[in-house]
């Protein structure tokens, strides 16, 4: 007798599982023939925050002939209750299983949500293991950051949209639609000839349709493609210019992480910091005009009745027009009491004053991301801040009535030393001073350390993770020397970055540790009480596999990397290069300033051949 | 519209809170009001000080779970509107689940709809073994009872209050897919207010209740 009021009203937030929000799209299912289901592999609270799924859920439900509905992975005790009662994970908008649609889409953000994943198709009445699957069942794809090394999920879908869903999505899912409507599905091999058909869109990416190759020692020699419409190398899709931003945003019931209208102001980073994935998977750069930005805002904050909006970009204060952009929104916004949010503002006075264009009557807290100690590594990782930069940007920011400011740092890159972590130390010390000269006793600095973990893709791809004895030791050195008045230092637990790293630079054997690691219970890894260390440990060791391969073994330059058949458009070359000049410590200017040759501007055949870099 | 023009005018929406909202919260509620006004483009007024809010006032909180078709809020705005504008500018704004069937001018020193003590109706649905007449009787029990201890839990620390000055009545409304469906009156206010989940399982109808519902307040 558990029907779905009383795992409700059991569960913790329920608000998480009913739907009906503001904006969600409900249309008749009877009446429309295709039907897609995009799962976020985390809370409900935070996919509702990602607006990557609100730009697809936006593009799909606008087509009159196709529905799109959500589905977010239910916390432990909502999957405990959905399989006592042997009800199957629902969509939003209509409470559809998965089996039920015709694609499935799971969005890849975050390596520590992979084995949510598997739980949204195992509760949805999906087999885990794409070769499971019945023919009957929908086709399941994945996209997102996590896609750029798709190897590791490799063996749950069917197929990866690599880079920007945009276009390429609606291209899929309009092949899809015309495959089963001309029968495909019940062919003799339904699946695999649609597949291929698949293959030939770019930006598609069919895993079954390659095969890797291993040599003595467990490392990847080559992965390669076993049918004709395969391609070597799958290059990434971009879209030239931003489409028009969704506005009808669909407002939560219950606090989501980021409640506020969020409006992407630019796509892509030019500033190069080497250990940042975006920076290089979201090459290149494309800015939204003022006009467009404007015009947007209005739309979206009268569409969704927002009493804040944020501006979505990886670098804000790097917008060419930024400044008139605040000027614009801030006068529409402040009579109305609406706040405007621009989170990573580069630590510059510029950054300051922009800063102080929003923020008329709250002063709550300024957040910046030195990342690195001493000068040394900032070079060393491309960070472009000075000590100067930072300490103006306090000066600033302390001078015109903040009370607070945030910095973020990382710990463990490469090429870091004890002295620059102690240099961490020092420079929070000189903030905290100018703090006081301004605000006395009020001036509060808060401190956030994460430790570093290698991504693909990135200049520091070939690095080892660092050890955790360097890791605790420069923990210490930061929890002593930051016991200082005005000063709140947290740290990241470290528990699960061998786990991160592992999954974020694995190769497809990993598929098997995930797929056991779930099995034994391992879900929403990356919440502290939900980690359950000692499934993943019984796993890698019954697939006979280590985390420390992947984790923390240095790769050499020849060395074939289990994602290089997927093409970002930035050259391996440019990479190691930046690897390189890390080493020597050398920065590498903002492209903004110059091309540095990253290669995607030659990479990226676009149409019309519009030129991607400015 | 500037945020420091005064209110010059309240007005009062009696409302129904339907699915999907069972499980919003009282909290959620009033951020629901206050994001339905802006796309409505109500003048509402806003607190003056550090940190202005909407001036948007919801009545004694309803439990989460509960659905209700008697629910309050009063908004106050800074430029005069007719009630059936704002009738109809809401609806097109509102999502599924709410409902307002009437707005009414209040008037602007009336006290706080929060601070009304007020009796409240809820009915649910639950299942019963026995007779009509058995279940009268066991609900005569209960009213019968001097004192029903019940905990209540706070943060961290748990907190014992007395549930039985809190029940006014407890009925038997009628019969609906065979369960009974029972009525029950309670207080609500500063000197307490009273859960119908809590009255449901100390009734020991709690694992069988559906269909929670406010039917009423009455403001004493
Ligand atoms: S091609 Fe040149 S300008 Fe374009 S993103 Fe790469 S480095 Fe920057």
């Amino acid at each position: 007798m558990s029907d779905l009021e009383v795992i409700l009203r059991e569960v913790e937030k329920p608000g998480r599982y009913t739907g009906g929000e503001w904006n969600s799209v409900v249309k008749d299912w009877a009446s429309t023939p295709v039907k897609v289901a995009l799962a976020y592999p985390d809370t409900y609270e935070i996919g509702m925050s990602n607006l990557g799924l609100m730009i697809l859920y936006d593009i799909l439900n606008r087509q009159p002939d196709i529905l799109c509905e959500r589905v977010y992975a239910p916390w432990l005790d909502m999957e405990a209750r959905l399989r006592e009662a042997r009800l199957p994970l629902y969509s939003l908008e209509t409470g559809h299983a998965l089996t039920d649609f015709d694609i499935v889409g799971i969005s890849l953000p975050y390596e520590l949500n992979y084995t949510n994943a598997l739980t949204i198709l195992s509760l949805g009445g999906l087999a885990p293991l794409a070769a499971e699957r019945r023919a009957e069942d929908p086709l399941v794809i994945a996209g997102g950051s996590g896609a750029y090394n798709p190897e590791p999920m490799a063996a749950f879908f069917d197929l990866f949209v690599i880079g920007e869903g945009e276009e390429v999505l609606l291209e899929l899912v309009r092949l899809y639609a015309d495959w089963k409507r001309s029968g495909g599905a019940t062919g003799p091999r339904p699946k695999a000839d649609f597949l291929r058909q698949a293959a030939r869109i770019g930006g598609i990416y069919v895993p079954s349709f390659y095969a890797a190759e291993y040599d003595a020692e467990g490392r990847v020699k080559r992965t390669v493609p076993l049918v004709p419409e395969a391609p070597a190398r799958v290059v990434k899709r971009v879209v030239p210019a931003l489409p028009p931003p969704p506005t009808r945003l669909i407002v939560p019931y219950i606090q989501a992480v980021h409640d506020r209208a969020m409006l992407e102001i630019q796509r892509g980073c030019t500033q190069g910091c080497r250990f940042c994935q975006a920076s290089t998977i979201y090459r290149p750069v494309r800015e939204r005009t003022v006009d467009e930005i404007v015009r947007a805002a209005d739309e979206m904050l009268l569409a969704t009745g927002h009493e804040e909006i944020s501006l979505v970009s990886l670098s804000s204060s790097d917008h060419s027009h930024i400044e008139e952009v605040v000027r614009a929104l801030a006068e529409r916004c402040a009579p109305k009491g609406v706040s405007i949010s621009l989170p990573s503002l580069r630590a510059d006075a510029f950054s300051v004053r922009l800063a102080e264009m929003v923020q008329t009557t709250r002063k709550t807290g300024l957040t910046f991301a030195p990342e690195a100690g001493s000068q040394r590594l900032r070079d060393a990782i491309n960070k472009k801040v000075s000590e100067e930069d930072l300490l103006r940007t306090a000066e600033a920011a302390f001078s015109t009535g903040w009370n607070r400011i945030k910095l973020y740092f990382m710990v463990g890159q490469p090429t870091e030393t004890d002295e620059d972590v102690e240099a961490i130390v020092d420079l929070v010390k000189k903030v905290v001073a100018v703090g006081r000269r301004y605000r006395g006793g009020r001036a509060q600095v808060s401190v956030s350390v994460a430790t570093f973990v290698p991504k693909p893709h990135t200049p520091f791809q070939w690095e080892p993770l660092v050890d955790d004895e360097t890791l605790r030791r420069r923990l210490e050195i930061l929890r002593r020397g930051l016991r200082v008045k005005g000063v709140e230092f947290s740290w990241h637990d470290p528990g699960t970055t061998l786990l991160e790293a592992a999954l974020s630079r694995g190769d497809r054997r990993v598929a098997d540790v995930i797929y056991r690691a779930w099995q034994l219970g391992a879900r929403f890894d990356a919440w502290g009480d939900a980690y359950r260390p000692e499934a993943w440990e019984q796993a890698w060791r019954e697939c006979g596999l280590s985390p420390e391969f992947y984790g923390r073994r240095p790769r050499d330059r020849d060395e074939a990397l289990p994602w290089d058949h997927i093409d970002i458009g930035v050259r391996k070359e440019f990479l190691w290069r930046e690897a390189e000049r890390c080493r020597a410590a050398m920065p590498t200017p903002d492209c903004r300033e110059g091309c540095v040759g990253c290669g995607v501007n030659a990479a990226l055949p676009l149409a019309g051949g519009t030129a991607l870099c400015p | 519209m500037s945020l420091d023009a005064p209110a010059v005018q309240r007005l009062r929406l009696d409302y129904a809170k339907g699915e999907p909202l069972r499980f919003v919260s009282h909290l959620d509620m009033l951020r629901l009001w206050e994001r339905a006004c802006r796309r409505a483009r109500l003048p509402i007024a806003h607190t003056q000080g550090f940190n202005p809010r909407p001036r948007i006032a919801l009545a004694c909180p309803l439990p989460t779970g509960v659905t209700s078709r008697a629910e309050k809020v009063d908004l106050f705005l800074t430029a005069r509107l007719e009630p059936g504008e704002v009738m109809r500018r809401l609806h097109a704004v509102l999502p599924a689940g709410v409902e307002v069937f009437a707005v009414a001018e209040v008037a602007l020193t009336e006290p706080a709809l929060m601070s009304l003590s007020a009796t409240v109706d809820y009915q649910a649905a639950v299942e019963w073994p026995g007779s009509a007449a058995d279940l009268d009787a066991h609900l005569r029990a209960f009213l019968a009872r001097e004192s029903v201890v019940r905990e209540r839990e706070r943060k961290g620390r748990d907190a014992h209050y007395d549930l039985r000055p809190l029940v006014e009545r407890l009925w038997i409304v009628g019969q609906r897919e065979g369960r009974y469906i029972l009525g029950m009156r309670l207080k609500s206010g500063p000197q307490g207010t009273g859960r119908p989940d809590e009255v449901l399982k100390a009734l020991g109808l709690w694992e069988s209740a559906r269909g929670v519902e406010r039917t009423a307040i009455v403001f004493a």
